[in-house]
């Protein structure tokens, strides 16, 4: 990088090839934090980043500037899209055959993942299709989700349960937006907004949100491809949709298709448009980028703090170049004041929704989320104050089974690739001639979210729910890590990259389709992840007992994650049941399901005080004989405590 | 955003020529920007169909694009009246042009996003002006997409005709050049397999659309008593009966097993001993309900237990059989524990 820039850093000689190194040093320290916690993350990050960072290392210090791009035959590629539509519809017979997602759907969307990734990765640039690799992805995104949505009775999830059935039922009831008078929607009402007019248009809140909300979420990827085309080749750009596509947390969300679903696709058209204005000058994109913007805070509140950062770092980022960059670089005063506008207009748009925002308190939203912030950090953050806020955890409950332990390696091998293409990506971006504020607003962006993801949760502050900002985190990675291979592929041998390739294409959807997460429905790990979505029995269960047993202020028990529904549809005041030795502490009914004899569900005991799975408590230590047991289907049963026996027989 | 001015006359050459009312017709069409008219098209009568009250999957085919396409790719088209230009360099960087007009992976997606933020503001202006129902909501999108695509076809037509934007062409659709780049499967036996495999696909969604779901079977029961205000409710039950008075109790019993059911009910009275073992055991009623699936059936019964003691439960037995034997297991029971006291003894 020889020209002058308004970032002298970056202009460094080998800076990329520095950061490599500090990069494999830092891996090695922080492995040692493997000592202190068995967090699965504490081995997964440091060897992905010691990997990648050696990666980009060893490819930089090649002498040779031989490189020779690994290919497959053209006939190979020719076939591979039919291969991807003929397993999208094997997944869906199966699916529908099986009631719901069995082994071989998830290696059916593996095989779809697997085989669009090897036509981007692997075709000759006069076989390349691009956009034939992004119809792929659009349709297999939409598929998957879909499907599983469709043949999953109820919802996927646990905050839809309110979101559908509460909100977005009550708007249609009503007529009005006066159903979410007194929620923290109040000031956010795009997502249920959305979802009544689809109610009204295809006649239930269900079918509503799942036909409109459930197709723009993956459909959205598209504007991951319009994203990177602007930075990078079609090959990669195509790459990083496919990699975003088959996230294990982009999946989620076209899964539980709340709020943050919505903010996620507002996210990543500011996030295209942000882009644009780092290479480009256009007036219109201002527009949209104050659209997406401002229908972020009316959307979501998470979503809108992690768009306020990754505007704010645009907007310095901008403006910086403006003052010190070359002038041929420099971006126009136009697109400086207009990122810097959006960025100040919406932040004071935000401060003044939050401020009328209702919580649960009396105070505002504003008031409230900074008390919360302010508390976490004082009273309860505390080095390795750990409780696997980042997402998937090697502890907490009792494992069923000895191989538990290895899942949640296997789970966060797809992250761990994407971190590593997003690292050499990373470091690649400061080799390469990109605008100076694309670079920073790209590479701060990330490191702000990743430090937020799995840096905050290192010293226990989870109040910034830092599992909702991976997906948002993903797409910059996806691009990043796209870059990342595009790079590779200009400085690595023949031999290295056609081995990154097939690892990436082989590896890396198998890996995403089946973590917890993405099978929120139905999980892979079934012995090691609750099910978040309900049986027919189990739905039916919850409607009856609430038109039977008065829900007024009325408490009720049983296992997690089954509770929140009682809550959520039910309107009780829902608990995790919990137990002694003769049985539960607490005279409130409980309800008991076949699931908690055989699915990991969560109780909790009294000795000692913990959370354990469901199946190591027996029966009758739930509903003990001595109750009444005044509700029975051929799944869910519902005991209620009787002073006739007291408890005991 | 800088455009020149162009004429608003189109340069194709077919309408220059002729005379009269049929190649004054061709003339018009043939300035008639397809996609917008399409769009035109396609709103209102996804309109006029959503307001006649179709059900599925015509509500679905058509709702799914009013809502999510129609409104912002007319906004879209209001943003960008420019044509796309097709992009083949590598990377854009600093020392080049800006990127070119987004390509229609861009704009599709941004036509979603937008569809979007649209649809929510029109929900929102209802519902200050007036009720969020099925008629306002469909005229109102209907409406603003409309205006878009009249000020997106008046902005195009302030461009060169060469440099509007126009996917599928002006007056005869033209979809090579929205799918030009798109294609590239090469021999025509990949072609075939290709469409024979979407073909497959959309046959597989198609069929697993319109048939019903896997449902999974069960029955519900439980047990009911009267409450203050008459109605039956799932607690405040009697904990003591007196020998010789009867005492009203309600069972409920659901039919969710996708076949007629004859359920026999059994209601079993016992006199549990300390250990839990049962003492005494006395079947005081049985009765026949026949449900259809999907119907559900509160039978009020009369129970007189005469089994005295303090550790007695009344069972209700539900099988799924018309004649059980004493040796069967019934598929349900529920319980209730009730003490069962003789004011005439001792």
């Amino acid at each position: 990088m020889s020209h002058q820039n308004a970032f002298p850093w970056l202009s460094t000689d080998h800076l990329d090839t520095t950061l490599a190194k500090v990069g494999i040093l830092a891996s090695v320290l922080l492995l040692s934090l493997r000592l202190f916690s068995t967090q699965v993350l504490f081995v997964v990050i440091p060897v992905t980043t010691g990997l990648a960072c050696t990666l980009y290392f060893g490819i930089h210090r090649r002498q040779t500037t031989d490189t020779e791009y690994p290919t497959l035959p053209r006939w190979m590629i020719d076939v591979l899209p039919a291969v991807v539509v003929v397993s999208l519809a094997a997944l869906v017979g199966t699916m529908y055959v099986a009631g719901g997602r069995s082994p071989s759907s998830y290696v059916l969307a593996g095989t779809v993942g697997t085989a669009i990734l090897i036509q981007a990765l692997l075709a000759d640039e006069s076989d390349l299709s691009p956009s034939l690799i992004v119809i792929q992805v659009a349709v297999s995104a939409v598929v998957i989700r879909l499907s599983v949505l469709f043949v999953t009775p109820g919802f996927v999830g646990v905050d839809i349960w309110t979101h559908v059935p509460v909100f977005i039922d009550g708007i249609v009831d009503a007529g009005s937006l006066s159903a979410l008078a007194d929620s923290k929607y109040r000031m956010a009402p795009f997502y249920h907004t959305i979802g009544a007019l689809a109610a009204l248009v295809f006649g239930s809140a269900r079918l509503g949100v799942y036909l409109s909300l459930g197709v723009v979420v993956p459909l959205s990827v598209l504007l991951v491809y319009a994203t990177g085309v602007m930075i990078v080749s079609p090959r990669w750009a195509a790459v990083a949709t496919t990699l975003f596509a088959f996230a294990d947390q982009y999946i989620r969300w076209g899964l539980h298709i709340i709020p943050t679903s919505l903010g996620l696709v507002f996210f990543l058209g500011a996030v295209y448009c942000v882009t644009r204005l780092c290479v480009t000058n256009e007036r219109w994109v201002i527009a949209v980028l104050t659209a997406s913007s401002l229908a972020t805070v009316f959307t979501h509140q998470v979503s809108t703090v992690i768009l306020l950062i990754v505007l704010g770092i645009a907007a310095g980022a901008l403006t910086w170049a403006r003052l010190l960059d070359r002038p041929t670089l420099r971006p126009t005063r136009g697109t400086v004041a207009g990122v810097v506008g959006v960025f100040v207009g919406t932040l004071l748009v935000t401060g003044v929704s939050w401020s009328v925002t209702p919580w649960y308190a009396d105070e505002p939203f504003l008031y409230e989320i900074l008390d919360t912030l302010r508390t976490t950090v004082i009273e309860e953050a505390g080095f390795l104050a750990l409780a696997g806020g980042g997402g998937r955890s090697a502890g907490g409950t009792e494992s069923v089974g000895q191989v538990a332990g290895l899942i949640p390696f296997l789970e966060w091998l797809g992250f761990a690739l994407l971190l590593a293409t997003g690292i050499v990506g990373g470091l690649a971006m400061l080799r390469t001639d990109h605008p100076s504020s694309l670079t920073v607003t790209y590479l701060a962006s990330t490191v702000t979210m990743f430090v937020a993801v799995f840096g905050l949760s290192l010293f226990g502050v989870r109040a910034i729910l830092p599992g909702r900002w991976m997906a948002f985190m993903y797409a910059l990675l996806a691009i990043l890590g796209a870059m990342g291979l595009a790079n590779l592929s200009e400085a690595a041998s023949k031999r290295v990259l056609l081995a990154v390739f097939v690892v990436l294409a082989l590896s890396y959807p198998m890996s995403m389709v089946v973590t917890e997460k993405a099978t929120l429905d139905s999980p892979a790990f079934e012995e090691t992840h609750a099910r978040f979505s309900y049986t027919d029995a189990e739905i039916a269960a919850v409607e009856t007992i609430s038109g039977i047993y008065p829900s007024e202020e009325t408490d009720i028990d049983s296992d997690h994650p089954y509770r929140t529904v009682f809550g959520q549809l039910g309107g009780y005041t829902a608990w995790t049941a919990e137990v002694d030795e003769s049985g539960p502490t607490r005279d409130h009914p409980v309800i008991r399901r076949v699931y908690q004899s055989h699915g990991p569900a969560v109780v909790h005991t009294t000795d000692p005080s913990r959370s354990v799975l469901a199946p190591t408590v027996s029966a009758d230590r739930l509903c003990p004989p001595a109750r009444n047991k005044v509700y029975a289907n051929d799944e869910v049963s519902m005991c209620t405590s009787t002073s006739v026996t007291g408890g005991a027989v | 955003m800088s455009e020149p001015r162009g004429p608003d006359t189109p340069a194709d050459p077919a309408a220059s020529d002729g005379s009269g009312l049929a190649v004054g017709v061709r003339r018009w069409v043939a300035t008639i920007e397809t996609d917008l008219a399409a769009v035109a098209v396609g709103v209102v009568g996804s309109a006029s169909v959503l307001l006649s009250g179709v059900d599925a999957p015509v509500s679905w085919i058509v709702g799914v694009p009013f809502l999510l396409f129609w409104p912002g790719y007319a906004t879209v088209s209001v943003l960008l009246p420019m044509a796309v230009q097709i992009d083949t360099r590598p990377s854009v960087t600093a020392d080049q042009a800006g990127p070119p007009s987004p390509g229609w992976p861009a704009r599709l997606g941004l036509s979603l996003l937008l569809s979007m933020i649209v649809v929510a503001i029109v929900g929102i202006g209802i519902d200050r002006v007036a009720s969020i129902r099925l008629g306002p909501a469909v005229v109102a999108i209907s409406v603003v997409t409309v205006v878009g695509v009249v000020v997106a076809a008046y902005r195009r037509r302030r461009l060169p005709p060469a440099a509007r934007a126009a996917p599928l062409g002006t007056g005869r659709p033209r979809v090579g050049s929205v799918t030009s780049g798109a294609g590239a499967v090469r021999s025509s036996r990949h072609r075939w397999t290709l469409v024979l495999a979407v073909v497959l696909l959309v046959g597989t969604a198609s069929f697993v659309a319109v048939t019903p779901a896997y449902e999974s079977s069960y029955t519900e029961s439980y047990l009911l008593t009267e409450n203050d205000t008459g109605s039956l409710v799932a607690e405040g039950y009697p904990t003591t009966v007196v020998v010789g008075e009867s005492q009203l109790l309600a069972v409920g019993v659901e039919n969710h097993e996708h076949r007629p059911i004859t359920y026999t009910v059994d209601l079993v009275v016992e006199r549990v001993g300390p250990n839990g073992s049962v003492v005494d055991q006395q079947r005081v009623d049985r009765f026949r309900v026949e449900l259809a699936h999907g119907e559900r059936s509160i039978a009020e019964r009369q129970v007189n237990p005469t089994l005295e003691g303090d550790t007695v439960r009344i069972e209700a037995r539900v099988y799924k059989s018309t004649t059980p034997s004493t040796a069967d297991e019934p598929d349900q029971t529920t319980r209730l524990w009730i003490e069962v006291v003789d004011p005439t003894s001792g």
